[in-house]
């Protein structure tokens, strides 16, 4: 075998992986406990509890567990601390904006993600309140 | 293919056989006599004779510190018909492979850290999918009892929310979707 056929073999092994992966988009999927018992809003989510003051202003926000998703035509899913199952998966990736399935039962819903932005969605009840499933744009690394 | 034709192909075909001394007693005299016949062959011979001679030399020559039983002693023990352990084939195919390839193996070394650099390289340098300034919600339906709806808020910020009413209120609520797979449609959102 000649050097430069060994140097291409090299090559196309490195890269095959990376060219063959379909389109991928991360998520973070954040868990939060809200309740209306007095308590302690975690700072993070002020911008959330802003969000939902007008539909329920909460008075205690913790965030309960933090996902790195990453999304693909496969679907990713995540057990939930109430015993549901979410799963999410990524429809398609046009001109650099994914459209995202989600289903949180008893919801569904598909949505275009967007830089910086949030999807709250309620995911039932949780111990004395409510769980809250958010999803949202990773921070950069 | 005349008969000479034919003598002279079974002549370079013994050629090296003879030399060697690898050739049966009768293909050996049919050499000695074909040689005397033909000057031409007879200069062929000698010619390959001499060569193989200096390669021999030459052999003998290179490493003159060489250990020569040790290395035939080598050479036999790896040719012993007793099986060896996986470890050791292994073992003396990395030295082999060390000693006959040590280009071979740095170019490919070399090819998998460059193919890597340009992976590395060429990767996007910001998240993909989040191209969009607003988040947009396009269906969203929810399985449940008829007087569960699902509601869809867009706040200022530009970010979603999405809720299940337990007890919908047509006047002051907007439902977003409809019951079950296969019903879904846009939602009509409203802002928080």
């Amino acid at each position: 075998m000649t050097t430069h056929r060994v140097l291409l073999l090299s090559l196309g092994i490195a890269l095959a992986p990376a060219l063959a992966k379909g389109p991928q988009v991360q998520v973070q999927a954040i868990l939060i406990h809200a309740s209306m018992a007095q308590g302690a809003i975690d700072p993070s989510l002020a911008s959330m509890r802003e969000a939902l003051s007008k539909k329920t202003p909460y008075k205690t926000l913790t965030r309960l567990d933090v996902h790195a998703l990453e999304l693909s035509s496969s679907p990713v899913r995540l057990n939930l601390p109430n015993g549901k199952v979410a799963e999410f998966t990524l429809v398609s990736v046009k001109d650099n904006i994914a459209q995202v399935h989600a289903k949180v039962p008893p919801l569904e819903a598909i949505y275009m993600l967007a830089r910086a932005r949030s999807l709250y969605i309620e995911a039932g009840k949780q111990d004395d309140g409510d769980l809250w499933l958010v999803l949202a744009e990773p921070p950069s690394p | 293919m005349t008969s000479h034709d034919d003598s002279r192909a079974k002549f370079a075909e013994l050629l090296s056989a003879y030399v060697d001394g690898e050739v049966s007693v009768h293909e050996a005299r049919w050499v000695e006599q074909y040689t005397a016949q033909h000057p031409d062959s007879r200069r062929a011979l000698e010619r390959f004779e001499a060569v193989r001679a200096r390669i021999g030399e030459h052999l003998r020559t290179e490493d003159p510190s060489m250990d020569w039983p040790a290395f035939t002693r080598g050479v036999l023990a790896r040719l012993s018909s007793e099986p060896r352990s996986l470890i050791d084939r292994l073992k003396i195919a990395g030295s082999k492979l060390l000693a006959d390839r040590r280009t071979l193996l740095a170019t490919a070394f070399a090819g998998a850290a460059a193919a890597l650099a340009i992976a590395f390289w060429v990767r996007p340098t910001e998240p993909r999918g989040y191209g969009a300034a607003r988040l947009e919600i396009q269906t969203v339906s929810a399985d449940g009892p008829s007087r569960s709806q699902p509601i869809v808020v867009s706040t200022e910020r530009g970010d979603a929310v999405i809720w299940m009413d337990q007890d919908p209120q047509p006047e002051s609520q907007t439902p977003a979707g409809t019951k079950g797979e296969g019903n879904r449609q846009p939602p009509r959102e409203k802002r928080l």
